[in-house]
């Protein structure tokens, strides 16, 4: 039986480097942009607002 | 940049109650997760209208193709496969086998899933149009890739909100 674990300290090492490779990997706004274009898609052809896309408006999803 | 979950409430009309909070990877993840979710949607969507022979607009595949190659690919997969993954397997998950294996072999069986539709959008002509029975282009629009749907099946099986809890642990 193999165990292993992630402790609280290696989680906000993770999302430190989710961070930082946020800023160097994408462009100013190219994230909010394809949030955008998510949500249009989803609207067209999904039949509905995403509710991911939906939540963005309100600053609720990954781009907060 | 530090993400933020904003939640706002308003019950039966009193006042409204906000409440907010810093995401950490694994919710930034499963929040990636449900928006490429919903982008597959669509292009489930785009595909059942091809397959009804309803007018389509071929920009419209190239841009779900942009997407999941721009975002779902070039940045969740990404910091899963470059930051998390890598991060799980110096606390001693196996790279070869369990969810590691799993989630490294779906992402590559997308990636070519993706390229395959790619090729399709830049050669359909530009303007909406009906894409014919016989058009070679069809089965690649129309048929569903395991790997591209998956997300629905791993956002369930998964544990990533474990893995971020205080239990923490996968056994084999």
């Amino acid at each position: 039986m193999a165990q292993a674990r992630l402790d609280r300290e290696v989680m906000a090492r993770v999302t430190a480097d989710f961070e930082r490779f946020e800023r160097e990997q994408t462009g100013p706004g190219e994230h909010e942009k394809l949030h955008a274009l998510a949500g249009q898609l989803t609207l067209r052809y999904a039949g509905r607002p995403g509710e991911q896309a939906a939540a963005h408006a309100h600053g609720h999803a990954c781009c907060g | 940049m530090q993400r933020k979950w904003v939640v706002s409430l308003a019950i039966d009309g009193q006042d409204e109650i906000t409440a907010e909070g810093t995401m950490n990877a694994i919710d930034q993840l499963m929040a990636e997760h449900e928006l490429i979710v919903e982008v597959l949607d669509a292009l489930d969507g785009y595909a059942s209208n091809v397959e009804r022979g309803t007018e389509v607009e071929p920009s419209d595949l190239a841009e779900l193709v942009r997407f999941l190659r721009e975002f779902a690919d070039g940045c969740h997969h990404a910091k899963e496969e470059g930051i998390l993954f890598a991060a799980m397997e110096q606390a001693g998950f196996p790279r070869e086998m369990g969810p590691l294996a799993v989630m490294l072999a779906e992402h590559e069986q997308g990636r070519g899933y993706i390229a395959r539709l790619r090729a399709v959008a830049t050669v359909l002509p530009t303007g909406r149009r009906r894409i014919a029975p016989s058009s070679p282009l069809r089965p690649t629009i129309t048929r569903r890739c395991c790997a591209v749907t998956s997300p629905r099946r791993t956002a369930s099986c998964f544990p990533w909100p474990r893995l971020g809890s205080t239990v923490r642990s996968w056994r084999a």
